[in-house]
């Protein structure tokens, strides 16, 4: 034999021919690939050449050459193993991490089909274990080729927690933390982030306080309102980055959402923590490259619709109306309608017409809405990058409404060496509202289309009501009732666009120095912009003029955070020391421009107006500085502490009070981990913790510490004369709102974590509340700004979770409950304050919650029995009552019906707030129901001073027609047309006499919000891989799902839910036509490559 | 890679520095857009425009529905309960209470005019002007419109805390207490004195509508009249009569049209100019109903006044003012509304372009109330003479009516109730009732 260079695989293969002997060897005991040079004569000497310098011997016997590896007595043999990882489904689990026990440096992880193989000692215990599985440890015992299934964990206990500037196991938290779960957002059809935040976490109000106007964020709150004069909305981090709001944010990018709740969780966000911390983090890439798409698509109705009159119901309420009128200026029913006051008419033709226009079906409609997500993500030792494309639109239930975004996102990040990282996630998200003029005003109400729209009188015809057309856009109110300009018209002609452009970038660097100790620096470049333009014809405008005006706003901000993370664990000892500094920058720009009268209003631009009526731009700076530290010790997982601290600098705070120190601590103690409990093999996890610690709230508005001087123009001369005088008094104590929180909770899991269980129990305390105090007019100006006043929030919170049906068949709940009660307890110098909203009444007062209405209280109805035989009251009432009126209190016993008579009653904040979620699963379908809704808590009905209160020619609740008749008024009932249309008359026991005076601010108005909503019902099905692998999908999902199912309530407005003046926390729960909420019904699909 | 990891260091340990050093610096934000106090005062024309705010202040005291014209003619017998109760709060009714917003907007209003003339007269002594003319001018202003501020205030509260050449902290302002009427019109007299030494008797065209010399004196004739001090008061109009400054109108119209603002009549009025500069005037759209269309007004007002039977009748027949003061079967809402309104500051050529755009002036003092007045005085001083019936009968000429008969100007009481009768209905809807 002559072999020069040749593998020993080769060499092998050429031996057997040569010499007929056969060569029998384990795979893995020789190292066939090695290039060998043989040059032998003899069998042996050939067999010891191809087999030098491999760890083996030999023995030959009859034709075989039996291989052997050699025992080693001082270290285990390395044999070369093989296998494959898959999930209980049989499908491969890609990127799945295996190593070797005890040599953690010898590991691998799984490719694409789910293979693997290694190097390993033969006497070894494999360690495999991937992210939502449990470990598993595997004996290799000489086994050379392994059929791996791991099982999905059940010990979501034990997920980690991000909390800020660093993250956390569940099991190890000292501060109350909520996670929304990603199932809470996937499948779901939801167009703003915030609309997954409802029924979902305990502590965690969301409120559609606008209704549902197509890309309006709910309202945020955790753990009620701690301010009188702020803003109580929460801070939001999205990826490390401090902001103000996550409009515009695609809710497919994200990752999971944690809500920072106690001052230990939040007081690292020092003067900006007060209310909350929503943490955010958007997805990175994982595994191997993958495609998704996702897209869905439905129709949307509205969820619920007023209880309106009918046409006929109009006509027989107007002409008792105007029958009753008549007799009350002294006429009689025998009156020809000539000899009748002009208003008190009717026209003939009022009893046969047929032709009547529903305006609130007019202006209403169903609408569509859609969404598509294309994202593309992948991993490897390089680094890992995720990127998304997203295009939604949601067409408004009312006309001309709609909302469109565009999103863009890359998420990225590259290995630079084995310990250092940069990486940079830049989302860009470009969205359109076009609202069609339908919140004008103060946003909404008295002057909104919707609201004109539920008052117009159902004899005025769509088209009628414009300025071209009849001589102040109204018909004869003599003739047809009540009109406004047509609300169809000024809906279909109204430009009312906001434009909004959000950029939010960020790059990152980190550096492990030594191991466990981190640097990460991280420069975030922010961009927000909005451009609104509004535009109103001449013939869809009130006063008969073109309108239009323009606003621009540009707010851009650099954060600079720098953090060192020291991360130790010294026998039983776990240390974790976190540094950091931030620094912040922001300029804020608005400028606002006006214009009137269009010479031909096909261009909307105010360039082509006639008259320009204002121009004007504003700066506004603002600067942060910070420094924070923390601290967290764990001994054997069993006793836990953490304590933290920030300083923080504001260029918001006055020159006496520029920096605030906010600290917090927290404990921690593992029952479960305790001797005396370890062989309760049923209970896996009983913490009870508690923290303490104080926060603040920087949303005091720039500037204000100092005296400002404002333009008070005069116009002497003929001229415009510039004025300029001081528009406030000067406070250089002026400072943040600060809250200092004390929180109890108890984390409680058992039987393999089916049921877990979360309490928490809190007392926030805010004190220095901002706070304007009245002050004497004499001193020339009405008000002060400053620090004073306290408010209280307590309240408890539950979360439950329980895996109630494994295997086949699942069955997954999840509960929240909480509670929370809002105390004011202290407002400086007054005991309370009230606040007025058109006819509406608020008071904050000490002892009381904040915002509560301030009314005058019902007590029934006046009957006949309260007046004398001359019509004198023998009761107290208020000017111009009569029979039939709601009877009210005479608090003060004065014998009168006046403001003197107001007292606090209810208010918006709730008693309790839940969520349930339901889960089921049986083979590739799911199924999951989302309940949610509030008890206690109160709503304003504001619109009723328009529609709910018996004024005639206007379309009014339908209840009306059922309103309290006195005697001589039954006389006045048009009785065959009401026999002929089938319309009740009769007295409902709630309606008052319309005649007469029942006084606006009463308690009449005001309803229990309580209500049980059916949020969503999801149905999906998961095709399964072995129907897909014959494709290229990996992954295919289907789904229909319906929002806004059903709401329980005996609330008779659009959504008891609404807060028509928005984040104010001084006049809460009013509902002055309120977008309604829309039913959506969508069906979408998963699908990935 | 070993430079990449220097220059990460570098960068961020620059970082670093940068924002450790110089943390004060960073965190301070002047406004940008917005002045502060701390540099103001500081020259000639920053006083020029601090003047300028004070008859802001002025205007913001007539401003719309809730202005003082508005809450003092909605109070009178003017006008009708049943619907002033919109918007009045139980003003109409005598009902209301210091919550009230008209009633709230007169008490600010007027002591942010005194805040603004004291933020002056503390500082203006100490300030070098290039004109010393203008100095001694924004002081008589100052003083002028403290005057007439606390003269109002007497008027409506009766004594008043008094605040008078100094700039009060929060807590300092509340020690001071409420003076009696009388000390309060003795405040508002001095400063009406002081004004008349140092005001012009007119201002240049720059300057027309500012308060002037005579201005002051016939405000301080009005207050000695409310004093029942006749002889000061008798004195003060002869001043001003004798100044030849001033003359009636040939027209009653002329008296409160926007196309004759700053005549001979006006002594002193609110000033306003349309052309939507921000500076119109705002009181005469609400004098017609909402959903109005026509000619008086842009779209009218829920706020709007409707004249009572009580003043309709109060007007003889044939009375020209009636034509000037009223309107009559006006269209609302494509219907004829059955009231009577009052137009009487609707008049003038100039078409506002928004219900805040009216340049009509608002009349504080004018020249045929200085006339009726100083007949009144002289009445109460001596009885009726030619001179005095000779005013009374050229007003009721100008309203084309007769002249007063013997009867009505054949005794001192006889004369007043003449006086009084004329002045209702010359004067109705100027908040003077």
């Amino acid at each position: 034999m002559n072999l020069n260079g040749v593998s020993v695989k080769k060499a092998i293969a050429e031996l057997q021919e040569k010499s007929g002997y056969s060569f029998v060897y384990a795979a893995g005991d020789l190292n066939t690939e090695k290039t060998v040079n043989v040059q032998a004569n003899q069998l042996k000497d050939a067999v010891e050449q191809i087999l030098k310098g491999q760890h083996v011997s030999y023995e030959i016997k009859d034709e075989n050459i039996i291989v052997k590896p050699i025992n080693s007595p001082t270290s285990s043999m390395k044999i070369q193993i093989a296998g494959v990882v898959n999930d209980v489904n049989g499908e491969p689990v890609v990127g799945a991490n295996i190593f070797e026990k005890g040599n953690t440096s010898n590991g691998i992880i799984t490719d694409l089909d789910g293979n693997f193989a290694m190097t390993v000692s033969a006497d070894a215990i494999l360690v495999i274990s991937y992210i939502g599985y449990d470990q598993k440890e595997i004996r290799v015992n000489n086994n050379t080729r392994f059929t791996i299934v791991l099982e999905e964990d059940t010990k979501l206990i034990d997920e980690v927690v991000v909390i800020g500037y660093g993250s956390v196991k569940r099991s190890n938290l000292t501060s109350s933390v909520s996670k929304i779960t990603t199932e809470a957002i996937k499948d779901r059809p939801v167009t703003t982030l915030s609309e997954a935040f409802q029924g979902q976490l305990a502590g965690v109000q969301a409120q559609a306080a606008d209704g549902g106007i197509p890309g309006q964020e709910m309202t945020i709150r955790i753990r009620g309102v701690n301010t009188v004069n702020g803003d109580s909305s929460p801070l939001y981090v999205i990826d490390g980055v401090p902001r103000e709001n996550m409009s515009g944010i695609n809710p497919n990018d994200i990752a999971s959402i944690q809500i920072l709740k106690d001052a230990s969780a939040t007081s690292i966000y020092g003067s900006r923590g007060a209310n909350g911390i929503v943490l955010i983090e958007t997805k990175q890439g994982t595994g191997k490259p993958t495609i998704t798409f996702d897209a869905y698509f439905g129709l949307q109705t509205p969820e619920t619709k007023l209880d309106l009159m009918d046409g006929n119901e109009w006509i027989a309420y107007n002409v008792w109306h105007r029958n009753v009128d008549h007799l009350r200026t002294g006429g009689s029913m025998a009156d020809s309608q000539a000899d009748r006051q002009q208003g008190f008419r009717i026209p003939d033709w009022w009893y046969t017409t047929n032709n009547f226009t529903n305006w609130q079906n007019e202006v209403l409609r169903n609408a569509p809405i859609q969404s598509y997500v294309a994202s593309a993500s992948g991993q490897n030792d390089l680094g890992q990058i995720y990127f998304s494309l997203g295009y939604a639109d949601q067409k408004g239930i009312i006309r001309h409404t709609d909302y469109d975004r565009y999103n863009l996102r890359v998420n990225s990040s590259l290995n630079l060496m084995k310990n250092m990282r940069v990486g940079t996630n830049i989302s860009v998200s470009i969205a359109n509202q076009q609202s069609a003029g339908v919140n004008l005003g103060d946003r909404q109400g008295k002057d909104a289309a919707l609201h004109h729209a539920l008052m117009m009188s159902p004899l005025v015809e769509p088209g009628v009501c414009v300025q071209s057309v009849s001589p102040g856009g109204t018909v004869s109110s003599y003739d047809y009732g009540a009109s406004w300009i047509d609300p169809l018209a000024q809906l279909a002609k109204t430009t009312d666009d906001t434009n909004t452009t959000r950029v939010q970038a960020a790059v990152w660097g980190e550096w492990d120095i030594i191991p466990g100790l981190t640097y990460k620096i991280q420069y975030s470049n922010n961009y927000d912009g909005t451009t609104y333009e509004y535009f109103q014809p001449a013939d869809v405008n009130d006063s008969n003029i073109s309108t239009g005006n323009s606003s621009s706003t540009r707010t851009n901000n650099w954060i600079v955070q720098n953090t060192l993370t020291w991360d130790k664990q010294i026998k039983d000892h776990h240390i974790n020391v976190l540094l950091g500094q931030s620094a912040e920058k922001q300029k804020y720009y608005i400028g606002y421009m006006e214009a009137t009268g269009w010479p031909y209003e096909n261009i909307t631009t105010l360039n082509v107006a006639s008259s320009a009526v204002q121009a004007t731009t504003e700066h506004v700076n603002y600067a942060n500085a910070s420094f924070f530290g923390r601290v967290s010790y764990d001994y054997k997982e069993k006793y836990l502490f953490t304590a933290s601290i920030r300083r923080d600098g504001s260029s918001r705070f006055g020159m006496d009070s520029k920096w605030g120190t906010f600290p917090s601590v927290s404990v921690g103690w593992k029952i479960n981990e305790e001797s005396f409990m370890k062989d309760i093999s049923e209970i896996n996890l009983l913490k009870i913790r508690g923290s303490f610690g104080t926060s603040g709230n920087d949303r005091i508005g720039d500037y204000q510490y100092t005296a400002l001087l404002g333009a008070y123009n005069a116009a002497y001369g003929n001229k415009l004369q510039p004025g300029v005088a001081a528009s406030n008094i000067s406070n250089s104590e002026l400072k943040w709102e600060q809250t200092r929180t004390y929180d109890i909770g108890l984390d409680f899991s058992a039987f393999h974590n089916r049921i877990q269980f979360n309490f928490d129990y809190y007392i926030n305390e805010t004190t220095d509340l901002l706070f304007d105090v009245p002050v004497p007019y004499t001193t020339g100006f009405n008000s002060y700004l400053t620090n004073i006043g306290k408010i209280r929030n307590q309240g408890w919170e539950i979360d439950v979770t329980s895996h109630n049906m494994k295997g086949k068949f699942q069955w997954d709940t999840s509960l929240n409950l909480s509670r929370n009660r809002n105390k004011v307890l202290d407002l400086g110098n007054v005991g309370s304050f009230t606040t007025t909203l058109n006819d509406a009444m608020f008071i904050t007062e000490v002892g009381g919650p904040v915002s509560q209405f301030y009314v005058l209280r019902t007590d029934g109805f006046l009957t006949a029995g309260d007046f004398d035989a001359n019509g004198k009251a023998l009761v107290p009432i208020a000017d111009g009552q009569e029979e039939g009126n709601y009877k009210f209190v005479d608090q003060n016993n004065d014998g009168i019906i006046n403001s003197a008579d107001y007292v606090a009653y209810g208010n918006n904040l709730p008693d309790l707030t839940w969520g349930l979620t339901n889960r089921f699963s049986y083979k590739n379908f799911d199924l999951s129901i989302l309940l949610q809704g509030q008890f206690g808590g109160n709503v304003l009905y504001l619109g009723q001073r328009h529609n709910d209160s018996g004024m005639a020619d206007r379309t009014l609740y339908s209840r009306w027609v059922r309103s309290y008749k006195t005697a001589e008024q039954m006389a006045a009932l048009p009785t065959d047309y009401i026999e002929k249309h089938g319309i009740d008359v009769s007295w409902d026991g709630e309606t008052p006499n319309p005649f007469g005076n029942n006084l606006n601010n009463a308690d009449h108005r005001i309803y229990n919000a309580t209500y049980v909503r059916i949020k969503n019902i999801n149905l999906s099905y998961t095709f399964p891989r072995n129907l897909l692998v014959k494709t290229k999908i990996s992954d295919l999902k289907i789904y229909a799902s319906v929002d806004n199912v059903y709401t329980f309530s005996n609330y008779p407005g659009y959504t008891p839910e609404t807060s028509s003046y928005g984040n104010g926390t001084t006049a809460l729960g009013v509902d002055y036509s309120t977008y309604p909420l829309s039913r959506k019904y969508t069906i979408g699909l998963s699908l990935s490559f | 890679m070993k430079t990449i990891y220097n220059y990460f260091n570098l960068l961020s340990l620059l970082l670093v520095v940068f924002i450790f050093t110089g943390c004060d610096d960073f965190l301070t934000e002047s406004p940008e857009s917005t002045y502060t106090t701390e540099t103001f005062y500081t020259s000639q024309s920053d006083f020029t425009y601090a003047i300028a705010s004070v008859y802001a202040a002025q205007q913001d005291l007539y401003d719309g529905q809730y202005g003082l014209f508005r809450f003092s003619i909605g109070r009178s017998d003017d006008t009708n309960v049943y619907n002033t109760n919109t918007y009045m709060d139980g003003a109409d009714t005598f009902t209301d209470n210091s919550s009230v917003q008209g009633l709230e907007n007169a008490w600010s209003s007027l002591y942010v005019i005194i805040t603004r003339a004291n933020s002056i007269l503390v500082r203006i002594d100490d300030m070098a002007f290039e004109d010393a003319n203008l100095k001694n001018y924004i002081k008589g202003e100052s003083y002028a419109l403290r005057a007439w501020a606390y003269h109002t205030l007497g008027v409506m509260f009766g004594g008043v805390p008094l605040i008078v050449d100094a700039e009060y902290k929060v807590d300092e302002t509340k020690q001071i207490g409420r003076s009696t009427q009388e000390q309060t019109f003795a405040q508002a007299e001095a400063d009406y004195q002081k004004a008349m030494s140092l005001l012009p008797a007119s201002w240049d065209s720059e300057g027309t509508g500012r308060v002037t010399k005579f201005a002051a004196e016939a405000c301080l004739g009005r207050l000695y009249m409310f004093m029942g001090n006749y002889p000061s008061a008798v004195t003060a109009f002869e001043n001003v009569i004798g100044s030849g400054l001033y003359e009636m109108a040939t027209e009653y119209v002329h008296c409160f049209s926007g196309d004759y603002n700053n005549s001979p009549e006006r002594v002193w009025e609110v000033q306003y100019i349309g052309n939507l500069s921000g500076e119109g005037q705002t009181f005469s759209e609400c004098s017609l109903p909402e959903y109005y269309t026509g000619e008086w007004a842009i779209s009218g007002s829920s706020s709007a006044m409707q004249a009572s039977t009580n003043l309709l009748a109060a007007y003889e027949p044939d009375d020209k003012r009636m034509d000037v003061t009223f309107v009559d079967n006006i269209i609302v809402q494509g219907g004829i509304s059955d009231y009577t309104w009052f137009i009487k500051f609707n008049h003038g050529s100039y078409e506002p372009q928004s219900g805040t755009d009216w340049d009509v002036n608002l009349p504080i003092i004018h020249y045929t109330d200085v006339l009726m007045m100083y007949a009144e005085a002289v009445n109460e001083v001596s009885g009726p003479d030619p001179t005095i019936v000779g005013i009374i009968n050229d007003v009721r000429d100008r309203a084309g009516l007769p002249n007063l008969t013997a009867t009505q100007t054949g005794s001192k009481d006889a004369f007043r109730e003449a006086i009084k009768k004329e002045s209702r209905v010359e004067f109705a809807y100027e908040g003077l009732r």
